[in-house]
């Protein structure tokens, strides 16, 4: 028997578990070969120390307590504590509220969406027209049409700056009066409101002929030319109105104004892709008369 | 007249689990803990048919699956001061003084087997049936295992 194989049978010969006849031959080998011989002393000397190793005993007042969430519970960090009684509930317990769970927190978004795009749209709307009236001052007198009302430029012909609403917009004073009742009436907790506001917008090189064109058209439309803003208001970048008119001219003012975009901007409709003419509608919790919406028009200058 | 709650049939293991608990794991804290889950799992797994003749194999088994789960997750490595100082001792008497630091460095799983075989005794026959694997395997590891302590404790030879 050579040195390989007793080492094969190393754990063997330390349990003793080796059969009488190859036992003779083991120790044979281990007499003569001195490496073999040395390691087993080291072996059993590892063996003993392993088995005399003291044994760590649990205290009596432990082994007497049955052990329970709480005994262990009470070292724990209260996430570990949370986390270990969860595992403990049953699976069927678990299932359920991991369902319910879910299901609350999609129903949660799908419920808070609407009101978080409301919310934003008003917040982009309010630093839009905050923009606007700040920088409504500048601008220049140039285009002034005898038959045309007056274009307000910055706070003359616009309603003073206390005609700014709550929600930043702008407003006349004739809204004012009719609308302040309206808004004493409403109920508090409303929050999205009915009233319509139409918003057109146009983008052409001259403005400020559009504009005239488009005071034309809400004369057509049978508009009171005292109507405060039909005359516009000149801003930054363009000019805008901002009035308020009868809710069956609408239909009207769009197929008009539509028209004008195709026709009037002799350097745009040549551009190709620029969108020179788009609308939209969206509600205000502002208050308006019976029968009125109101309509913003804005001539972008290019 | 209320009835004594039954202890559980495991309690006779308990001295055993302690130590295992403590002899394998560094920190005492987690030891202390594991030790409650054992006995808690103990309680509430069912025996398999199995193991129905082997029942310290069975109560082990479940000792070392707990045992090495909480290893994997709060393993406590010694400093790397501790690793110098340790392997800087000179003569092999110094060392088996320190015997018990160098048999923490080793797997958790070969500490489980050789403290399992020689200090509690338990035979390879149910040693195979708690590790899930043949008593050759496990008589190959422990070689293996004891030549490496061997090395660790005597390498000036």
């Amino acid at each position: 028997m050579n040195c390989f194989q007793i080492r094969n049978l190393t754990s063997d010969i330390l349990d003793g578990a080796i059969p009488a006849d190859r036992r003779t031959v083991i120790e044979a080998h281990l007499q003569e070969c001195e490496l073999c011989n040395e390691e087993f002393k080291h072996f059993r000397i590892i063996l003993s120390s392993i088995a005399s190793s003291p044994r760590i005993t649990p205290k009596l007042e432990m082994k007497n307590t049955e052990p329970s969430l709480n005994l262990s519970d009470v070292r724990k960090k209260p996430v570990q504590r949370l986390r270990r009684y969860w595992r403990t509930l049953p699976w069927y317990i678990r299932t359920t509220l991991e369902g319910t769970g879910i299901v609350f927190l999609v129903l949660l978004s799908i419920s808070a969406g609407p009101k978080l795009r409301t919310f934003y749209e008003r917040q982009i709307e309010r630093n839009v027209t905050e923009f606007n009236d700040g920088f409504a001052g500048v601008g220049d007198d140039s285009a002034t049409n005898s038959e045309l009302p007056s274009l307000a430029k910055g706070k003359l012909g616009a309603p003073d700056s206390s005609g700014l609403e709550e929600d930043g917009e702008l407003a006349g004073d004739e809204y004012e009066i009719e609308a302040a009742p309206q808004e004493q009436e409403a109920p508090q907790d409303v929050t999205v409101g009915s009233s319509e506001i139409w918003r057109f917008i146009l983008k052409t090189d001259s403005p400020k002929e559009i504009r005239n064109r488009i005071v034309q058209v809400l004369s057509e439309l049978k508009i009171p030319r005292d109507t405060p803003g039909l005359g516009g208001i000149e801003a930054p970048g363009g000019i805008q109105f901002d009035l308020l008119v009868p809710i069956n001219t609408i239909s009207g003012i769009k197929r008009q104004l539509q028209k004008i975009s195709i026709k009037a901007p002799d350097g745009v409709a040549k551009t190709g892709n620029l969108e020179t003419f788009a609308w939209y509608r969206n509600k205000s919790r502002k208050a308006l008369p019976p029968g009125r919406t109101r309509i913003v028009i804005w001539l972008s200058q290019i | 007249m209320s009835t004594p709650k039954q202890p559980s049939p495991f309690r006779s293991y308990e001295d055993l689990l302690f130590d295992l608990c403590h002899s394998t794991l560094t920190d005492a804290q987690s030891a202390q803990q594991i030790f409650e889950t054992i006995i808690k799992e103990l309680a509430k797994t069912k025996i398999s048919e199995r193991y129905k003749n082997h029942e310290r194999s069975w109560v082990f088994k479940i000792a070392c699956q707990q045992i090495l789960r909480v290893h994997s997750r709060n393993e406590i490595q010694p400093t790397c001061s501790a690793q110098i100082e340790l392997d800087s001792l000179s003569s092999s008497a110094s060392r088996l003084k320190h015997f018990a630091e160098y048999f923490q460095r080793l797997q958790p799983e070969d500490r489980l087997l050789i403290l399992i075989r020689d200090k509690y005794g338990l035979p390879f026959s149910e040693l195979a049936s708690t590790f899930n694997v043949s008593e050759e395997s496990l008589k190959a590891r422990r070689n293996r295992i004891l030549r490496t302590l061997e090395k660790w404790v005597w390498s000036d030879k």
